[in-house]
């Protein structure tokens, strides 16, 4: 998995580029509380994410709880049909927000 | 010596010195052969030359000599002859003009003649037969047609004298001529050429032979010059050798030490050190690998400690994941007393311990509670969640409480404290045994399936809510379905759908559907044992990340 930051003028951008599994998910959760820790928008783009395991999961809703306490917004974009299933199944996309 | 060693840096540096040197003693020979040849030549023709000049010298000085002297000869004779012309005047005879002539030394090629104005021979020195040299058989050089004495008859006449060479029978003879003043008589000397020559000749051939000698002794300067020159470049050879292996040695020797070192190091002596004092890069690198067998060692102790350690947690979570699993209830049959449905469950845990559980159990005589989690991630964090999880769901299930109470119950004890971000997907039925009906919640996991007699395998309707710990005040929508004889139930995790195989494809629930919809079921147990075979020949041996966790249930009303 590889990301990449793009620090726009209203939001960060974080491209997710790969599998999120237990390997990579702590790389991910770091990326995301450093890009909400630094902008009260960020957009998580799910375009080139192929699976997301639990553990992915996890850094997902850690992610979402900590844009929720500082009152920001952390944002999905273009996540594909299995990933989108994968959220459903766990009743993510009920706490999720989808761009 | 073996062939690597024949390679050895000691031989190369030999090597090298010969070639060097012998390149050097080859490019010195050539230069010094071309110069001895050189040499050779030109003291032949140094000498060769010399011989021809100065016998040519001396020829020509002898010849000039020969021929002043033939002329003074020819000078004193004349005048010897006028002065006794002059003495005796009347009583002059012809054999006293002889005897004076013939006392003249004139050599045994030399003669003298005495001619009149006629030309007539008066007196001669040679080849006659009277002692005092008075010709008595007429003889006169008028006659002669050699051109040179036809000129000197001419010059003879005109009363002049002279010198000139001719040749007389095949012999240079040199001739002088002078006129007497007393009488008209011409007074003619002459030698033979060779006869004069002779020592110069002698002289040359001498000059020649020490020339020669010359020559000769020059060569074998030469010669020898070369001998020792060829000896010498065999010796500097030798020695070129000799120092070229001394030094090679030298440089060697800190190398084969240091192969040494490293033998001893790759055999676990560490404690030997390497003392290498040639103060160079050799020096440096002994210096350097010292370092490195300190660090190594260091290393080594570390690695030694690390490895003991994870030696000890992996022994740790090994026990770890068998007393996970040993909270599983694991008897089967479960509840024999109990005929109205047929159990069985399995859990397969990956390498790592992970979060997965199966729970079962009477939450009194008529209700059977069926319980399928996950905790996300792995490892320890993950299986002491787990423990947390099953005995909260456990103890909820226990208050008699329906499914969604109890897992709005375990999802508020869980978000406490729960700094870690874990959380867990469960789903849990609670089946009155005796009717079949059965009230279930799920909190993020995926749907069971469901067969229904006569039907296919189909996802049990239910709402997947979400997840247990992740956030609080979460309400869980509750469902209810009626089982029939024969229906079979069946939870698993995503461990099976994503068993995955070298192609990384995942199993699928696509896949498992239709294999189980292919499946002749005989038993809860036996359809789970077909799946797990099923997985791991779709999986060909690869390792999987994930637990494989499945229960079953047959209701028989």
């Amino acid at each position: 998995m590889e990301i990449c930051v793009n620090n726009n003028e209203t939001d960060v951008e974080l491209v997710i580029d790969g599998r999120i599994d237990s390997n990579t998910s702590i790389e991910l959760q770091e990326q995301i509380l450093a890009a909400i820790e630094g902008s009260n928008h960020v957009v998580l783009d799910f375009a080139k994410v192929s699976y997301i395991s639990s553990a992915g999961l996890r850094s997902i809703l850690i992610g979402q709880k900590a844009a929720a306490k500082k009152r920001g917004v952390m944002e999905l974009a273009n996540v594909s049909d299995i990933v989108m299933e994968v959220l459903q199944t766990v009743g993510f996309d009920k706490i999720l927000t989808f761009k | 010596m073996s062939d690597r060693m024949r390679r050895s840096i000691r031989n190369k540096l030999v090597t090298m010195a010969i070639v060097v040197a012998s390149i050097a003693i080859v490019l010195l020979g050539i230069v010094s052969w071309g110069g001895f040849n050189e040499m050779k030549r030109s003291s032949y023709v140094m000498s060769t030359d010399l011989v021809a000049i100065s016998a040519e010298k001396t020829e020509e000085i002898i010849r000039e000599l020969a021929l002043e002297d033939l002329k003074h000869l020819a000078e004193g004779t004349a005048n010897v002859l006028d002065a006794k012309v002059e003495q005796l005047v009347d009583e002059l005879e012809m054999s006293d003009i002889g005897s004076v002539v013939m006392e003249i030394n004139i050599g045994d090629y030399g003669a003298a003649f005495v001619v009149n104005d006629d030309g007539d021979v008066l007196i001669r020195t040679h080849l006659t037969d009277s002692a005092d040299g008075v010709v008595t058989k007429k003889e006169n050089i008028f006659e002669s047609e050699t051109p040179e004495i036809i000129e000197m008859i001419t010059k003879i006449t005109l009363g002049e004298s002279g010198i000139f060479i001719s040749n007389y029978g095949g012999q240079e003879m040199y001739w002088a001529y002078e006129p007497m003043d007393t009488m008209p008589w011409t007074v003619i000397t002459l030698f033979n050429a060779n006869e004069v020559l002779a020592p110069v000749m002698q002289a040359k051939e001498q000059t020649n032979k020490l020339a020669l000698q010359a020559q000769q002794e020059a060569q074998n300067i030469a010669r020898s010059s070369m001998i020792a020159m060829i000896a010498g470049m065999a010796a500097s050879a030798v020695l070129a050798t000799l120092v070229g292996f001394i030094y090679s040695v030298k440089i060697s020797a800190p190398i084969r030490k240091l192969e040494d070192g490293v033998r001893r190091i790759s055999k676990g002596e560490f404690d030997g050190k390497i003392e290498i004092n040639s103060g160079d890069e050799i020096e440096n690198l002994a210096t350097a690998f010292n370092n490195m067998t300190k660090d190594l060692k260091q290393h080594i102790i570390d690695l030694t400690t690390v490895t003991a350690e994870r030696e000890k947690i992996g022994a740790e979570l090994d026990i770890a994941t068998k007393m996970q699993l040993s909270m599983l209830p694991n008897q089967f049959p479960a509840f024999p007393e109990y005929s109205q449905f047929d159990l069985y469950a399995t859990m397969v845990t990956a390498k790592e311990v992970g979060g997965d559980f199966y729970d079962f159990f009477m939450v009194d005589d008529k209700h059977l509670a069926l319980v399928m989690a996950d905790v996300s991630g792995k490892g320890v964090p993950a299986a002491l969640f787990m423990v947390k999880a099953k005995t909260l769901l456990q103890n909820f299930a226990q208050k008699g409480t329906s499914p969604s109470e109890i897992l709005r119950g375990v999802n508020h004890e869980l978000c406490v404290n729960n700094d870690a971000g874990m959380f867990v997907t469960a789903w849990i039925g609670i089946l009155n045994v005796d009717t079949g009906e059965m009230n279930y919640a799920n909190a993020g996991h995926n749907a069971p399936l469901i067969k229904r007699t006569g039907g296919n395998f189909e996802k049990l309707k239910c709402d997947a809510n979400f997840v247990l710990a992740g956030l609080e005040e979460i309400n869980y929508t509750q469902h209810t379905v009626s089982l029939q004889n024969g229906d079979y139930l069946y939870l698993y995790t995503d461990g099976v759908t994503e068993a995955t195989n070298a192609k990384q494809e995942l199993y699928s629930e696509a896949r498992l559907v239709d294999f189980m919809n292919a499946s002749e079921i005989v038993s809860a147990q036996s359809l789970l044992e077909e799946i797990k075979e099923d997985v791991d020949k779709f999986a060909g041996g690869e390792d999987q990340f994930d637990d494989i966790t499945m229960l079953g249930l047959i209701f028989n009303a």
